[in-house]
């Protein structure tokens, strides 16, 4: 199992990776569980991934797989109660901006989301988000173009919630 | 909305989101680490061995319709299993096969096998060497011409995400188990088994019954796949098992096994074999189970009552390898009634970790009445941390993929003497190949996955070349090149 620079890797990155998946998933726990899930993962082949151009991506892209491949929403209640002594109350409150996008984002597929954030959050450009989720340019592109739109439309043009114009 | 404006509001969340967490203790990631290891090689390597020696399933188009009938199945009876003799003589013998039994009609080019449960190909089986089915995230699927086409041959009405495992004694005459349920939830399993005599045409059900887990919770989905196997296996039209195995919420595994004599119109239940659900019968009467591990944590079992009892079989290394411990992972695959192949791997400790020294079979040629050793040493760089995919083509070809990410192919066509090695050109395609079946020396296929045991290999995805997804591979060639073949849709 992985050592001392493996920890390191861990604790620089962990926060960041949460905040990442924060707008995939909607929700800081349930991506606090991907994140853990990949960090682990990754302490059992650390002798592998750390050798990688960037082992954060690695550890984000199996996060991401986990998110969507649904398997926070298979874990039980157990899993949940180990997500690591961190009870929910623990998690400071939101701005009311921040629970608006969430909401929003929410009503996007996972797949936009996934593109959205490695765009607007880890700014990457879309040939590289390509690469990393092994999709043409122009799928990354037109996921990218149709979550703009949607979240446009649900947040409105100045930023407010739709519920209004939906009445 | 401007660009600027939305990545400063998304960025928000994920602001939000990174300040709202620290780090956990190192020490609880490496406790889910080991667990998921511990998962990793009891369950998915389990889940890769089973199917080698089970099958699949699939949904009805005539009677029933959709719900499962609420059948409770009756408690086992008592198993009755007799370990392994401690001491392991230098010839390998376990009690004759009862002659007097019926030999099985026929037996298809290679057992199935389980491929990533999370992968596009959940599991697959060659049947003949043009012929065999694939289940995919999206169909079951048939190809006779060699994996080249495909025709979907779900049965009707039967959710594809519901199959539990398949398996077909010849191109037209088939199983498929399916649960009542998407996921498997809760302490109680539904399944029901799927026959067909007419190549997935018309597809006809039975209930298995409904499996109690004795307050477990099954924990279907985790790890985005299978929850419960359902693996059937037949050595004939009448005459097959279905072994089942749940993981739970709680990590302990339930096992049950079936038995029927008319086809699967009807089931009875028997003991739950040592190594369910790792189950093999080469006859009605005589069937093989593995526990996995080395000496005093697993070993190979057999039944000569059709799997009401169960009798532990030695093995030993041969003297070339003394020193060393067997290892098995999964059961027997018989050619004939009579021809075996039993993978097995030659394991040392050294330094705190498993060396593997040797590869290959325990072989035999009487029904499995004594078991001889045929193995080719490994290099170091060879060795695999997980699986070994192996399989015997005929009685004298044998194969095993090898080295970081398979990238060769060890060929002997002596039936174990001498081995040949050449590249497979799979090395950094796939993380690893987690099932192996040819059915005769130049034709077959192979499963890729993510993992195929203790430690990925191969490759691990971002790299561009590198294709985790789960995918069927054919070759024509023996395994010197391989080709995609995944089923479409």
């Amino acid at each position: 199992m992985a050592g001392g620079d493996f920890e390191a890797f861990y604790r620089a990155n962990y926060a960041r990776l949460v905040g990442q998946m924060v707008p995939v998933v909607g929700d800081v726990h349930e991506a606090e569980d991907v994140v853990q899930e990949a960090f682990a993962r990754a302490s059992l082949h650390w002798s592998r991934v750390r050798g990688y151009h960037a082992p954060e991506a690695w550890v984000r892209r199996v996060a991401l797989n986990y998110a969507l491949s649904g398997l926070r929403r298979a874990r039980s209640r157990r899993l949940v109660v180990e997500r690591l002594a961190r009870p929910a109350e623990a998690v400071p409150a939101a701005s009311a901006e921040v629970v608006d996008m969430v909401a929003a984002l929410r009503r996007l597929p996972l797949r936009q989301r996934e593109v959205l954030v490695l765009y607007y959050v880890v700014e990457l450009p879309v040939e590289e988000i390509g690469r990393q989720l092994r999709l043409p340019v122009g799928t990354v592109k037109s996921r990218l173009a149709r979550g703009r739109t949607a979240l446009a439309r649900l947040l409105g043009a100045d930023g407010s919630r739709e519920e209004a114009s939906h009445a | 909305m401007r660009d600027e404006e939305l990545r400063r509001r998304i960025g928000a969340v994920a602001e939000h989101g990174e300040q709202a967490v620290s780090p956990p203790d190192p020490a609880l990631l490496y406790r889910r680490a080991r667990r998921r290891l511990a998962r990793l090689t009891a369950l998915s390597v389990l889940l890769a061995c089973a199917l080698l020696a089970g099958g699949l399933a699939v949904r009805t188009s005539l009677a029933g319709g959709d719900r499962f009938p609420a059948v409770t199945v009756p408690p086992a009876p008592q198993t009755t299993v007799v370990p392994s003799p401690t001491t392991q003589p230098p010839g390998t013998t376990a009690p004759p096969t009862t002659r007097s039994e019926t030999a099985p009609d026929r037996f298809p080019a290679a057992p199935p096998m389980v491929g990533d449960a999370e992968g596009t190909v959940l599991a697959a089986q060659l049947v003949t060497p043009a012929s065999g089915w694939a289940l995919t995230t999206s169909r079951l699927a048939w190809t006779g011409d060699g994996a080249r086409s495909w025709r979907t041959i779900t049965p009707p009405r039967v959710p594809v995400g519901r199959l539990r495992g398949a398996f077909f004694l010849d191109p037209r005459t088939g199983w498929a188990v399916a649960s009542a349920k998407d996921r498997e939830t809760g302490s109680r399993v539904q399944l029901a088994v799927y026959r067909t005599g007419d190549a997935g045409a018309i597809w006809r059900w039975s209930a298995l019954g409904e499996l109690d887990l004795g307050g477990d919770n099954a924990a279907g989905g985790y790890e985005g796949g299978f929850g419960v196997l359902a693996l059937p296996s037949f050595v004939d039209r009448r005459h097959g098992w279905v072994a089942v195995q749940t993981s739970s919420d709680t990590y302990q595994a339930h096992s049950f096994l079936f038995r029927t004599t008319d086809g699967g119109a009807t089931w009875d239940r028997l003991p739950s074999p040592p190594g369910a659900p790792q189950v093999a019968f080469s006859s009605r009467t005589t069937g093989w189970s593995v526990v996995q591990g080395g000496p005093g944590a697993g070993g190979l079992y057999q039944t000569t009552d059709a799997g009401r009892s169960w009798r532990g079989v030695a093995l030993a290394p041969p003297a070339a390898l003394r020193g060393t411990s067997v290892r098995l992972r999964e059961p027997p695959t018989f050619k004939s009634r009579r021809d075996g192949f039993l993978p097995v791997e030659f394991v040392r400790q050294e330094g705190g970790r498993p060396r593997i020294l040797a590869a290959g079979f325990f072989v035999t040629a009487d029904g499995g009445a004594s078991w001889a050793p045929r193995y080719v040493p490994l290099a170091e760089e060879d060795e695999e941390h997980g699986l070994l995919p192996q399989a015997a083509a005929d009685r004298r070809t044998l194969l095993a993929l090898v080295g970081n990410g398979a990238r060769k192919v060890l060929t002997s066509r002596d039936g174990g003497g001498r081995w040949s090695v050449a590249t497979s050109g799979l090395e950094g395609r796939y993380p690893a190949v987690r099932g192996l079946a040819f059915a005769d020396p130049g034709t077959g296929w192979a499963v890729t996955g993510r993992s195929a045991g203790s430690l990925e290999n191969g490759c691990q995805p971002p790299t561009p070349q590198c294709d985790d997804r789960g995918v069927l591979l054919r070759t024509t060639d023996g395994g010197a090149t391989w080709s995609a073949a995944t089923p479409g849709g």
